[in-house]
């Protein structure tokens, strides 16, 4: 097609070295990557693809809109990994699966798309939809906390929290990087 | 990678068909076959599959697949 970008070319050896990272850093913080090894390497070489054109990991299974601030709850790990994992066992890719998967008692499937449809949405608006989404609770009548001595701050991926005056610059639970955190209380 | 397992099954079934890859449209193209996407899949998920102007499949589904294309 004419005026259609080139995809960017990634190398195999650049691929392995990925997958071994997040195969690591998975494994540490409980989470696991696909068994399937050849379909893991083809997410993560679409991943790596994304990185050469848009500068993230933007999910490879979803299209991009190429302003990071739009994508920010579709950069790997996205926001929806771990409710879609805990729900049917795989997150949106595939990339990422529950114990049961790794121990063959469950087969990955095809799982419908969390993130809500409409474009233009603010990742923060998407969030509660996911909260809602999942099923659990929204936040309850909180108690007046206008004495806390820190700001706390919530990794949207994950879900860990902190009590300090900025978030860290990597989450130490799941690796997401410092502008996926929000302001929680 | 859903996409790419999709395409290998169309050719392992021996059927024909064209494809778009819509992530290396440029801007303009982009929204218009986003639009189309969405009239068969609201979802707008990938792959989206239309077989022969009647119907679809929203994602990879091996079975629904298969099923209708037979």
């Amino acid at each position: 097609m004419s005026g259609s970008e080139q995809t960017p070319e990634v190398t195999r050896e650049e691929v392995e070295r990925l997958f071994k990272k997040l195969d690591r850093e998975a494994e540490s913080a409980g989470y696991h990557l696909n068994p399937d090894r050849e379909f893991t390497l083809g997410l993560i070489e679409g991943m790596l693809v994304n990185e050469k054109r848009y500068g993230y990991w933007a999910c490879p299974c979803r299209l991009a809109s190429g302003v990071k601030k739009e994508d920010l709850d579709i950069i790997c790990p996205c926001d929806y990994r771990d409710p879609d994992i805990a729900q049917y066992g795989t997150c949106y890719c595939g990339l990422y699966v529950s114990q049961d998967i790794v121990d063959g008692k469950k087969k990955p499937t095809r799982i419908p798309e969390r993130r809500p449809a409409e474009p233009g949405i603010a990742p923060a608006q998407r969030m509660s939809d996911t909260r809602a989404a999942a099923g659990s609770k929204a936040t309850p009548d909180l108690p007046d906390l206008s004495g806390l001595r820190y700001p706390l701050w919530r990794c949207r991926v994950c879900g860990y929290l902190c009590a300090r005056d900025e978030p860290p610059e990597v989450c130490p639970i799941c690796r997401a990087k410092k502008d996926r955190f929000e302001r929680f209380l | 990678m859903w996409c790419r397992m999709a395409k290998t099954l169309l050719k392992d079934l021996g059927v024909g068909y064209e494809y778009i890859d819509v992530d290396t449209l440029p801007a303009e193209e982009k929204d218009a076959v986003k639009k189309e996407i969405k009239r068969w899949n609201p979802d707008g998920s990938y792959p989206t599959i239309v077989i022969n102007d009647k119907e679809s499949v929203s994602g990879f589904d091996e079975t629904e697949i298969r099923e209708k294309i037979k």
